[in-house]
């Protein structure tokens, strides 16, 4: 690979630079922002909401991050509430959607690309599921992975808890607006994407569903429909499971809200730190 | 005898530089006609023939709208004269001829002055550098400038078996510009830019952040010559080592790509795909540390001579960042960003909804790399915003605090022993904006007050030593351990400095 131009370095002279060569971001002088933000919801933006909070403090250095993550629902409800002014969400809360009414006198904010993906322990032998075939697994009339290519094993469904947005637009996205039936045996809700990494990982013979970004080698993300789970085929409009991840506030921001979600989408934000973290920066959509 | 004559550059010109693109082109087309309009080239036009350059008179006409001021001393009877070109400070002297109120010049004269390749296909001629062509044709106004059709004022003539053309349109073909009585052969970047990085006392890589799609260039302070290095998104977070040779990224699969910057060269250098976060090299150029893993629950090294990545920490504690190592290479400070914990029912019902904030907030920890499996030791608790914060060789752990309620005006720099036990402001009587530690263990600052920005050492004791002061808004900076080199986005613009000499090497 060769992305960058050939180009003559000059002689390098000795000299001693900063141990990180990008020396780093300084607060504007006379930058006059401060205040404390309060964001709490959904567990999938929470890294990137920590890791744009850190840049952007750099820039206002007196303004102060208190971030927490609980499912998305606890977004738009924590604001609603008061007690955050920011509510991370996985779907426009603004709106009804299924299981879930709209927050009214909410605006959202759209702050990211989610992907998701269907995702199998690494004993599964499946590659491949259809729309039909997840209904049937997550309504609990498929049972055993034989019935769509697997081995003759139990499949161990797991999914995320009620108010999860992962959840929400897994539901709606993936089961086709199915539904997800809770059973007595190889069933398992979990809280937060960390936790549907882990239990995957460390369950044989389970599925689950996740946000792409915690998708690495101890989990295996299958093709939905044929299609790859890949950031390229959601751009090409090829993958349909995916989302904006919001932030709602109670009205338009103002202030240091303002200037923080203004921050997060900003093009230099979602292209270089956003896409870092394996999201899909927003003006990728078309 | 020596005449001056000044070079009407009426602009037309519809090329445009294959770098950018045709919207941003667009976008500042009214902005270069403005440009090219005030432009006053000038040049010392000797005659060729003695006889009929002593008898002409001095000829002059004041700057119109989109023209530039023609001032001719001479005119010339034989229309054939040497004029004497600056570029790059270097001058060269070029064939010229006069056709009505134009200049024009011998195409190829124009192209050994530009460091251009020449080319002559009998009925057309060719202008080539490194990034740009002029493909011109006898007689003909039209003319393709980096492939795309773009027009002279005045057709190019033949004298005497020489094609002649204009020089604004030529110059800027092949990238250059006109500036006042000086020709670049390279246009000086216009735009708003970030992220400096120093790679050696004469370069300096920055991004533009104004251009539609990413672009990383490097600036030379000797010649103001800029050069593209790359296009891609996350190559604009290239972190570059110490020594200048190298310069790592991760890519939008989260593998390190690892860039040559002596070749330009790039590769892979871990597949690994795990997330990582805010690399930094150590001070020898040896290794990268970062944040690893989805939740920066780790701390990850890849060592130069190898090519896979290790978990040095893997403690749980999520939300790990800024990983910085001391000069000397044995220990290090990170952040960790404590979350606040929500809590509510199974069925996430909104009376139930509580959160605790009361820990929410940065902490420092440190970290012995001497000894394996080493476990972190928590440096800080209060719940100031943190920022900058690196370790020296003594074991101090160097950071800007900021109040944000408010009751502490100043951004303070303050330093902290290794134990944890004695915190002391190193610098509070101005407010601190920046800070860093140099790979010879020098801490350098920057400072604000009504008298502008200053950059500054600082010793174990606090006491600064004035490196530069600017009176502008300074938002980054990157500087050398003893100060000879200094590179800092001042008003959105890239200045390099250098024995206390500010070169701004933008526009």
């Amino acid at each position: 690979m060769n992305v960058f131009k050939k180009f003559t370095v000059l002689t390098l002279a000795t000299m001693f630079v900063i141990t990180s060569a990008f020396a780093g971001s300084a607060a504007a002088a006379g930058d006059t922002l401060k205040g404390k933000i309060t964001i709490n919801g959904s567990t999938a933006l929470l890294p990137l909401t920590l890791q744009a909070a850190k840049e952007f403090q750099k820039l206002h250095p007196k303004v102060s991050f208190a971030a927490s993550g609980k499912g998305s629902v606890t977004g738009p409800q924590a604001v609603k509430k008061g007690i955050a002014d920011i509510g991370a969400c996985d779907w426009d809360a603004s709106t009804d959607v299924p299981g879930f009414k709209a927050f009214e006198g909410q605006v959202a904010n759209k702050v990211a690309v989610i992907p998701f993906a269907t995702v199998v322990n690494k004993n599964v032998g499946v590659d491949n599921l259809t729309t039909e075939q997840l209904k049937g697994i997550y309504s609990g009339k498929i049972t055993n992975w034989k019935d769509v290519g697997g081995a003759d094993e139990d499949i161990v469904v797991i999914t995320r808890a009620f108010g999860s947005g992962t959840r929400v637009n897994y539901q709606a996205k993936a089961l086709g607006g199915g539904d997800i039936v809770k059973k007595s045996k190889n069933y398992k809700e979990v809280g937060s994407s960390g936790d549907m990494k882990t239990a995957v990982a460390t369950t044989p013979n389970s599925i689950g569903y996740i946000d792409l970004v915690y998708v690495s080698g101890d989990i295996k993300a299958v093709k939905f429909n044929g299609v790859e789970a890949t950031a390229e085929n959601v751009i090409n409009g090829k993958y349909k499971i995916w989302s904006y991840g919001y932030y709602m506030t109670k009205g338009q921001p103002t202030g240091e809200v303002k200037a923080f979600i203004e921050y997060i989408q900003n093009k230099k934000f979602q292209t270089t730190t956003a896409k870092k973290m394996k999201f899909i920066p927003l003006s990728a959509m078309k | 005898m020596r005449s001056l004559l000044t070079i009407p550059c009426e602009n037309n010109i519809r090329s445009s530089n294959p770098l950018h693109n045709p919207k941003r082109m667009g976008e500042k087309k009214s902005m270069k006609k403005n440009m090219l309009g005030k432009v006053i080239a000038s040049a010392l036009v000797t005659a060729v023939v003695t006889t009929t350059a002593a008898s002409a008179a001095p000829v002059e006409k004041k700057p119109t709208q989109g023209t530039a001021s023609v001032e001719a001393r001479n005119v010339l009877a034989n229309p054939v004269v040497n004029a004497t070109l600056s570029v790059d400070g270097i001058k060269s002297v070029v064939k010229s001829i006069k056709s009505g109120s134009q200049v024009l010049y011998a195409a190829s004269d124009l192209a050994n002055a530009l460091g251009a390749s020449y080319i002559n296909s009998g009925s057309s001629a060719t202008l080539l550098n490194e990034f740009h062509t002029a493909e011109i044709f006898a007689s003909s106004a039209e003319f393709k400038a980096n492939g795309k059709e773009a027009k002279f004022v005045t057709a190019p003539q033949t004298v005497q078996g020489v094609l002649y053309v204009e020089l604004p349109a030529i110059v800027d073909a092949l990238g250059g510009e006109i500036d006042g009585t000086e020709v670049k052969s390279v246009k000086v970047l216009e735009g708003i830019f970030s992220a400096p990085r120093l790679i050696n006392n004469a370069a300096v890589i920055v991004n533009k952040d104004d251009a539609d799609a990413t672009e990383i260039y490097q600036l030379r302070a000797a010649n103001n010559k800029n050069e593209i290095l790359s296009t891609v998104d996350e190559a604009a977070s290239m972190v570059v080592s110490p020594d200048g040779q190298y310069g790592v990224y991760a890519d939008a699969s989260a593998q390190l790509i690892l860039v040559n910057l002596h070749t330009g060269t790039s590769h892979v250098w871990s597949s690994d795909n795990s997330v990582k976060m805010d690399l930094v090299w150590t001070a020898d150029s040896k290794k990268v540390y970062f944040a690893q893993g989805d939740k920066q629950e780790k701390i990850g090294v890849i060592e130069l001579s190898g090519s896979s990545v290790k978990s040095i920490l893997s403690d749980k504690v999520e939300n790990k960042a800024e990983p910085r190592v001391s000069a000397d290479g044995t220990k290090m400070v990170y952040t960790v960003n404590v979350t606040g914990v929500a809590d509510s029912d199974k069925e996430s019902t909104e009376e139930s909804l509580k959160i605790d904030y009361s820990k929410a907030g940065s902490q420092l920890f440190v970290l012995d790399l001497t000894k394996k499996d080493a476990k972190p030791v928590q440096l800080t608790k209060a719940l100031d915003n943190k920022l900058f914060a690196n370790v020296l060789n003594d074991g101090r752990v160097v950071y800007i605090s900021a109040d944000p309620d408010g009751k502490v005006e100043n951004d303070v720099l303050k330093a902290i022993s290794a134990d944890g036990k004695n915190l002391s402001d190193l610098i509070a009587d101005k407010n601190v904006l920046w800070s860093a530690v140099t790979t010879q263990d020098t801490l350098v600052v920057a400072t604000e007050d009504a008298s502008g920005v200053t950059i500054a050492q600082v010793s174990a004791q606090g006491e600064r030593k004035e490196l530069f002061k600017i009176k502008a808004e300074v938002s980054e900076i990157s500087v050398s351990a003893d100060g000879s080199t200094i590179a800092l986005i001042a008003d959105g613009k890239v200045l390099i400095v250098q024995n206390g000499q500010a070169t701004t090497l933008t526009k």
